[in-house]
């Protein structure tokens, strides 16, 4: 019978310990998604590493065939010439496609409902958030606004890179994973005022993932540089 | 260098399968957009089994405009034809033959039929608009992905400008089209650089075809004799061995990782992202290849790779040339060597580490470098004629004992009762041409015997000179064009393009 109980006792430590680390990791992340200037910080911090990591990429390589060529003179304008790579017109295009949605997912994420800025969201503008159209009109203004940047980045980013197979399926599934972020963060809008923790975690994690994955080839190539 | 690769028989096609992957992603399984392959390579896949062409999916049929495609060549010759018909009448031969299982000689008697046989020729030319219809629908798809198209619909700089081969030495298809193929080539365009790519098939019965090592060795040196004798501007312009045996000890017998790793050791030498300036056109890497030369020469490939490092040179090429030779070979016999990397290397570093190893001058190392991928260095040394010791067959591990073994087997087959090279079934004509190429005194036997001579005594090139199956069975007469064709006069063509025309419906 002693025994029965320490079991049932472990069992329940068990349980109790587990629903708290679950409890621990969902309240840490939504400190993170609720935080408006962390979660934008982190994601422009990305960017701007994935940016900066892409420009000291390319130096390095300049480097590294200067130092390996005779006289050290090679022409930058041949040399990103040479490394430029073909990557595929799906891919590309998947690629475009990505970062659009990257941008809206993200104003979607923080800038459709009051909760995380609420000086700065949709809702301030009456006209457009009581509209039939109004969450697609706001998502085409985005999409506009980062369609300019979207179609230049992927051929900047991923043209001098060689890119695995893996990797590009990696970056093409960010489309459906961001669309997916993009849903959620609709369906949050159309609840509002009430808030679903979960899909607000998971919208959260699609839109940082992805962006992890779409910048992934720079971190690589920037990590195996340093080698 | 951008070069169409052009995969024959099964061998061939699952190596060319590798070369022209598409790159990009298609997530219907049917691109929207270009192809896209490593190094911008084009290509397609020649195979003369049909079945072979429906057991995969990665090429499509050339008939319905696919890429990358297979073609069958003998398909331009249809069954009732009276070309198809004279042929098995007078030699006992099948064009329409689904694959040739090991039997390299096959081939090579049904291409020199079309070249030697006037009835043959007129016959074709009447029925097909071409005196070798099966070598002429070969050239003419190829000949599409290369900078020869008549058509240009890319721009020139995306168009190949050489050829590359990809056989298995000891099959049947491959080993037996790809002489016919590039001496076709070769009569319309002598300079256009061609390479092979040959996979010597390993010891032991081959556990597919249950194909005796004899009777593929038979076919390997068939073909090899036929690549190494034919001059340059005839033949090839260089024969890259490799040997299936270093592989299956290698890898076992997991055929796709063979090919998989045969694919990764020919990216250096296919790929793009050169060094800026550092891109020679295919006809450049001929000139090197053959330079000084009147034979194609045999060219070993070594490949290593490692993690990106400083000042990799050294260790790469030590272990290329030492656990990485593709075909067993003494590097201090190369001639030459060509050396591809991909990753940060320095040109003198590299020619030292080269010199050092292969005791060669500075001169006689040409290195070519590209960028590398993923933190990897790479690199791939191609050794020219690495042999030529005096009773160097007797060392393990030497090219000499390797092809030694392979002639050796190769006659101890022709010289088995069992083996049938001269088949009791065909007509007397082809009795007496195979006879007389197998067993004659000036026959192909007496010439392997005289290889091997030449290979016991370390001399170079080891196989002297070209040997026709009909060579003596059927000539012609009259004048002859490039191709050693009869030319036939104005008024014979006239009449046969008035034929054609009316045949088509093009003209009452």
């Amino acid at each position: 019978m002693s025994d029965l109980n320490e079991t049932v006792a472990a069992v329940q430590a068990v349980d109790i310990s587990s629903g708290l680390a679950s409890e621990g990791v969902s309240s840490f992340l939504a400190g993170i998604y609720s935080n408006g200037l962390l979660g934008v910080g982190l994601f422009i911090l990305l960017l701007a590493g994935g940016v900066l990591l892409h420009r000291l990429n390319m130096d390095r390589t300049y480097r590294n065939v200067a130092a390996t060529t005779r006289d050290g003179e090679v022409s930058p304008e041949d040399l990103r010439e040479e490394m430029f790579t073909r990557q595929g017109s799906n891919f590309n295009a998947a690629a475009v496609v990505a970062w659009m949605l990257l941008f809206a997912a993200f104003a979607y994420f923080y800038f459709l409902t009051p909760e995380i800025f609420p000086g700065h969201n949709y809702y301030q503008m009456p006209t457009l958030s009581s509209g039939p159209l109004g969450f697609a009109a706001f998502g085409l203004f985005v999409l506009l606004l980062a369609g300019l940047a979207a179609a230049f980045i992927p051929r900047e980013l991923y043209g001098y890179y060689e890119l695995s197979r893996k990797t590009k399926v990696a970056i093409m599934l960010t489309v459906p994973v961001l669309a997916l972020s993009i849903a959620l963060s609709v369906q949050q809008g159309t609840i509002f005022p009430e808030v679903d923790p979960a899909t607000r975690g998971l919208a959260f994690l699609a839109l940082f993932g992805s962006e992890v994955a779409l910048l992934f080839p720079v971190y690589a190539e920037a990590r195996g540089g340093m080698r | 260098m951008r070069l169409c690769i052009v995969g024959i028989g099964g061998c061939g096609g699952h190596l060319a399968e590798r070369f022209l992957k598409n790159q990009d992603v298609a997530p219907l399984k049917k691109s929207l957009g270009e192809h896209v392959s490593f190094g911008g390579v084009k290509g397609l896949w020649l195979e003369a089994d049909v079945q072979e062409t429906e057991n995969q999916s990665f090429f499509g049929s050339e008939e319905r405009g696919c890429y990358p495609c297979y073609f069958i060549p003998h398909d331009v010759i249809v069954s009732e034809s009276k070309t198809s018909k004279l042929i098995v009448d007078r030699y006992g031969y099948d064009v329409k033959k689904q694959g040739f299982m090991r039997q390299a000689e096959f081939l090579k008697a049904v291409f020199e039929i079309f070249e030697a046989d006037e009835e043959v020729k007129r016959s074709a030319l009447s029925e097909n608009g071409s005196e070798n219809p099966i070598l002429r629908a070969a050239w003419d798809r190829i000949r599409d992905y290369t900078t020869l198209a008549a058509a240009k619909e890319n721009s020139g700089s995306e168009m190949c400008d050489g050829i590359l081969f990809i056989v298995s030495l000891g099959g049947g298809t491959g080993t037996g089209f790809v002489n016919p193929i590039t001496r076709y080539i070769r009569g319309e365009r002598p300079a256009y650089p061609v390479f092979v790519l040959g996979i010597l098939t390993e010891e032991g019965t081959d556990p597919q075809q249950r194909a005796k090592e004899a009777k593929r060795d038979l076919g390997a040196s068939i073909s090899l004799f036929d690549l190494l004798t034919k001059k340059v501007g005839v033949g090839v312009d260089g024969v890259i061995l490799m040997d299936n045996q270093i592989l299956v000890e290698r890898f076992g017998q997991n055929y796709p990782a063979i090919d998989d790793f045969i694919h990764q050791s020919m990216r250096p030498f296919v790929a793009g992202r050169h060094y800026p300036g550092e891109d020679p056109p295919s006809l450049a890497m001929r000139e090197k290849f053959i330079e000084g030369l009147d034979r194609p020469p045999i060219l070993v490939p070594c490949y290593f790779r490692d993690r990106r490092r400083k000042d990799p040179e050294d260790e790469l090429v030590r272990k290329a040339l030492s656990e990485g030779k593709l075909f067993g070979c003494d590097p201090r016999r190369a001639e030459k060597a060509y050396v591809f990397t991909r990753g940060f290397m320095n040109l003198e570093e590299i020619g030292k580490a080269v010199a050092r190893e292969t005791g060669l001058s500075a001169d006689r190392i040409e290195p070519w470098r590209k960028l590398g991928e993923n933190g990897w260095d790479e690199v791939l040394i191609i050794l020219r004629n690495p042999y030529g010791e005096k009773r160097g067959c007797e060392v393990k591990g030497n090219l000499e004992h390797r092809l030694h073994r392979v002639i050796r087997m190769a006659i101890r087959y022709m010289d088995d009762p069992e083996s049938h090279l001269v088949k009791d079934g065909m007509p007397d004509l082809t009795k007496r041409a195979l006879a007389d190429y197998f067993y004659g005194d000036d026959g192909i036997r007496t010439r392997f015997e005289a290889g091997l001579k030449r290979i016991e005594e370390g001399e170079k090139p080891f196989f002297l000179d070209e040997r026709n199956i009909f060579e003596r069975s059927r000539q012609g007469t009259g004048a002859h064009d490039v191709h050693g064709r009869r030319k036939v006069d104005e008024d014979e063509v006239r009449t046969i393009v008035e034929q054609i025309l009316k045949d088509r419906g093009l003209v009452n």
